[in-house]
This record gives structure tokens, C-alpha cells and sequence, in this order.
């Protein structure tokens, strides 16, 4: 019994949810090479779901995800209004079919391994808090986010 | 040793395997999947060929590993290989095995061993962890007497507004070797139905966005085989070939033209409810042989997701039967899931190829835990 509720407790802590952060201290950044300056949320989704390897003006978009964060969360329930378990569900099943590629994990799960990654890498696009922006990465606009909002 | 182990081993390997899965970056990656299952029925039937009324560890346990490996930018070599416990012996077996070439984001070529892209989950079939149930309907999912094809496959992707919009087509063959049981003067003798599937030719329109998936596919083939038996088929031993052939190999000729198509739609419209539901349909040289039909509705609550189903499936020789199905699924870790299920299945005529012996409402139940790494 005792074991039981040992598995059960290590269950609840592998599935609680990360630290909420609010979805207006999310900011979507790419290279400070990049020319744009907003995209679409159906542009941002195609990219972060696999179904485009380019941004709108015909350069490579290359995604770049955090593992677990606070900042992940707010990112995918703001951007596609999905939680961390279904964008999780999503790709297991798109993995398990041969189907598109997630985005890659930035090395560690924090804004500062996310900041380096993009600002080394010209086509790179990725996620991070506000209050960690800083001029080493370049901040662009999501637009027609509000249909998502449920 | 006991317990104790068992629950740090357990906590081990998840914490290894967590975020393996989709981690990885580099030109050969791998990647698995596992089910532990149980399952029996309630009194003397025997269902789905294999669970009877003695606990069953076997039927819906299996171990799979796949491997993929970029050979170019835009080359993919991929494999997966399934060891079930279906098969009695765990022997692994090639689930798929293809090249995928990708020119770009629209396009996709596959060549090889190619799962038949007939269902909603045709791909992940035997990923336990990627669909809701304790096993996939069977009115639709063990009609896989053709579950996999020698061929080539394309498919075209157009971005709407709103979701992608996907044409599929493929063709090839596929060879036919299924074994089942009958009875020779009161001995069971082993029999099987062998040939091949022929000039198999087919299309899957699918459209699909974040919370959404809409499949409608068709294919034809022609079947040639030949029946290898002794005395009378049991009923319940082989329930692909039973569905297929409508409980008698020798009512239906062995060689003709079969068709199928099948309809799907899998929608989350809101954050606590799940709706899956399919439709199949069969026909041997203009012959109904099948239909069949399922519903699925689940209500995710945090880790727990509790689901029903009401699935029907009738044929032309007259047999048919509903089936009801209630369970729960719960995350044991992020890639494990654990599942409990009951069904009720409520024969309406005949032996019908789902069950042996069914007498009034049979109860089966099930639980498995599976997972990914």
C-alpha cells in the first residue's frame, strides 16, 4: 500500500504543472538578424508544429523548444491554447507516426540557454519570459491571437 | 528484492526516458514503446481469439522499437520492429520499415513496408500509449488481416486558413498468412488462410488542425487465396478472417475483388471532452461483407480521463453485436499511462466472430499500463 502511494506521489509531481507564468510575459524572439518583425499565430503554429520549415519571407525557420517551464506553458496555452500534456500527446503520436519533427530542446530548460541558442543562430525561433528580453535576441509580434483565446 | 525495488526501478527508468522521446538531434535516432496487460472475460467465452476466462497476460502486451536515420537532408531510412504477445511467443516482427524522402513541406514519398493507412491510427497502432482505449474497437482496428503493404505511398499537404488539408495515395501488395484453429473430429487442428492481396490501390483525404482530424480513405485490392483446413473453423479463433469472411471461409469465394472505406473524425471541441468515432465498411466482388462502427466520448480531468464507447457491428450473413465499453485512463508518469476498461458485449445472432459461446451480455475486462521512451 505504502508503495502505492509512493508511485502515486511521484506521479502527481512528474505531471504538476510547471510555474504558472502569465501569457502577457511571454515573448517570442528570433536572431537579431532576422528582418521580421510579427507573424501570424497560424504562421507561428505551422512553424513550432512541424508543418513549415520556413518563415513567410522564404527563410529557413529553425524552432527551438524548452523541455519544462513556466515560460512553456504559458507559450503553448497563450499561442495554440494547448496545455503542456496535449502539445505532449501531440508529438508522441506524430513521432510514433513517422510524421513531422518536433522542435529540439534548447540544452537546458531556462530563458538564458534559449537567449544563447537564437542569438548564435540567424534562422533560429524560440520563447522566452519578458523580463529576461535583452538586445542579444530580437523580440517579433504575434498576430490574430485573440480567436484563440477560449 | 520485492516491492520496493519494483517502484524505484519503475522511477528510474522514467526519469531516464523522460523527454527522450522527442529529444534528440542527431542523424540515427531510436526510440520504443512497451504494454503490460491483463485481461479476461467473465464467464466461459473466449474473446478476441485469445482472452478467455483465465487471467490473460499475453494478448494485449507487446514491446516495439523503432529506428530512424537521416541518410539525407531530405532522405530517411525508418524501421519499427513489434514483439506481441498476441503471437504467443513474443518472436519480433518487422511493423514497418521504409524510405521517406521529403523535398519539401508539402510532399512526402515513403517506399517500403508501409502500414495500410486505413485508420485513424493505422500508424501508432501498437502504441498503447497514444490512444485512449485498453485496445483499439475492434469492429474496426482487428479487421488487420491487411495491416501492412509492400509499396509506395505519396501524399500532398495544402495550408488552409484554419487547418492542412492531406491527399494520400499509395499501392502495392501484401502477402497473406493467417493462422486460426479448427475443429477435426473433436481434436483442434491448426489451419490457416494464405494467398496474397494484389494490385492494391488506394487514397486517404484527411483534414486536420490542433483540435481536429477528419479521415475519409478508400482502397481496392484483388485477393487471391486458398484455405488450408480440417473440419470446422472454431468460432473466436482467428476474428480478423471470421469478420472478413463472415464466419465461413467457404461461403465466400477466395479470390475476387475487395474493397474497403472507412470515414474517421477524432475532435476536441472543448477542453474536457474528447470525441473519436469511425466507420468501416467492406466488400468482396460487390458483396457487403461488413459494417461497422464505433463512438468514443472521454472527459479529461487532469491526469485522469474517464471514456465510454458504443460501437455495433453487423454483417450480411446476419451475425452481429453491439458492444459497450467504460474506462478509465490514468498518467502514471509523462510517458506512462495507466488503464483499466470494462466492456459488455450484447450478441445479437449467431456465434457471431467476436466471441465463443456468447450467452446473454459478456462481460470482458482489461488493464494495462503502457509507455513510450
Amino acid at each position: 500500500m505504502n508503495n502505492l502511494f509512493t508511485l502515486f506521489c511521484v506521479a502527481l509531481f512528474l505531471t504538476a504543472p510547471a510555474q504558472a507564468v502569465g501569457s502577457d510575459q511571454v515573448a517570442v524572439v528570433v536572431n537579431v538578424s532576422n528582418t521580421l518583425s510579427e507573424l501570424k499565430q497560424k504562421e507561428l503554429e505551422n512553424i513550432f508544429m512541424g508543418r513549415t520549415s520556413t518563415f513567410p519571407n522564404g527563410e529557413p525557420a529553425v524552432p527551438r523548444d524548452q523541455a519544462s517551464s513556466g515560460v512553456k506553458e504559458a507559450f503553448y496555452q497563450t499561442y495554440f491554447s494547448l496545455s503542456l500534456d496535449e502539445i505532449h500527446d501531440f508529438w508522441i503520436r506524430e513521432v510514433y507516426r513517422g510524421g513531422r519533427k518536433p522542435p529540439i530542446f534548447v540544452d537546458t530548460s531556462n530563458d538564458s540557454a534559449m537567449k544563447s541558442w537564437i542569438s548564435q543562430n540567424r534562422n533560429g525561433i524560440g520563447y522566452l519570459g519578458k523580463s529576461t528580453l535583452d538586445a542579444t535576441v530580437k523580440e517579433i509580434q504575434i498576430t490574430d491571437v485573440k480567436l484563440l483565446k477560449k | 528484492m520485492g516491492k520496493h525495488w519494483l517502484v524505484r526501478l519503475w522511477v528510474i527508468f522514467t526519469a531516464l526516458c523522460l523527454n527522450h522521446v522527442y529529444a534528440a538531434e542527431s542523424s540515427f535516432n531510436w526510440r520504443g514503446f512497451i504494454t503490460a496487460g491483463y485481461s479476461q472475460t467473465l464467464a466461459n467465452n473466449t474473446y478476441l481469439s485469445y482472452i478467455g476466462k483465465d487471467p490473460n497476460f499475453l494478448y494485449d502486451s507487446k514491446l516495439g522499437i523503432a529506428f530512424s536515420s537521416n541518410l539525407s537532408e531530405n532522405l530517411e531510412a525508418s524501421a519499427q520492429f513489434v514483439a506481441q504477445g498476441s503471437s504467443q511467443t513474443f518472436s519480433p516482427d518487422v511493423d514497418w520499415a521504409y524510405l521517406s524522402y521529403r523535398p519539401n513541406d508539402s510532399i512526402m514519398l515513403r517506399a517500403g513496408r508501409l502500414r495500410f493507412p486505413m485508420w485513424l491510427i493505422a500508424d501508432y497502432y501498437n502504441v498503447g500509449y497514444s490512444y485512449i482505449w485498453a485496445r483499439p474497437p475492434p469492429e474496426v482496428y482487428s479487421q488487420n488481416i491487411l495491416s501492412s503493404f509492400f509499396g509506395v505511398l505519396g501524399s500532398y499537404s495544402y495550408a488552409l486558413p484554419t487547418g492542412t488539408l492531406s491527399l494520400a495515395m499509395y499501392g502495392g501488395s501484401s502477402p497473406l498468412d493467417l493462422p486460426f484453429q479448427s475443429n477435426f473430429n473433436g481434436q483442434i487442428s491448426p489451419s490457416s488462410l494464405t494467398g496474397s492481396f494484389d494490385r492494391l490501390l488506394g487514397a486517404t483525404l484527411s483534414y486536420e488542425n490542433l483540435s481536429l482530424l477528419v479521415r475519409v480513405n478508400y482502397a481496392r485490392t484483388y485477393l487471391q487465396s486458398s484455405l488450408n483446413v480440417q473440419g470446422d473453423v472454431l468460432p473466436g479463433s482467428s476474428y480478423g478472417a471470421y469478420t472478413l469472411f463472415q464466419e465461413s471461409f467457404l461461403r465466400l469465394p477466395l479470390a475476387g475483388n475487395y474493397q474497403f472505406w472507412s470515414m474517421g473524425i477524432s475532435a476536441k471541441p472543448f477542453k474536457f471532452l474528447r470525441i473519436i468515432s469511425e466507420y468501416f465498411g467492406a466488400e468482396l466482388d460487390n458483396t457487403p461483407v461488413s459494417n461497422n462502427a464505433y463512438l468514443t466520448a472521454g472527459v479529461p480531468i487532469g491526469i485522469f480521463e474517464p471514456h465510454f464507447t458504443v460501437a455495433t457491428s453487423g454483417s450480411t450473413a446476419g451475425t452481429g453485436y453491439n458492444r459497450y465499453a467504460l474506462g478509465l485512463n490514468t498518467s502514471v508518469a509523462s510517458n506512462a499511462l495507466l488503464k483499466v476498461q470494462w466492456e459488455g458485449i450484447d450478441v445479437k445472432t449467431g456465434a457471431g466472430p467476436l466471441l465463443s459461446n456468447p450467452t446473454g451480455l459478456v462481460q470482458v475486462v482489461s488493464a494495462n499500463i503502457n509507455a513510450v521512451f
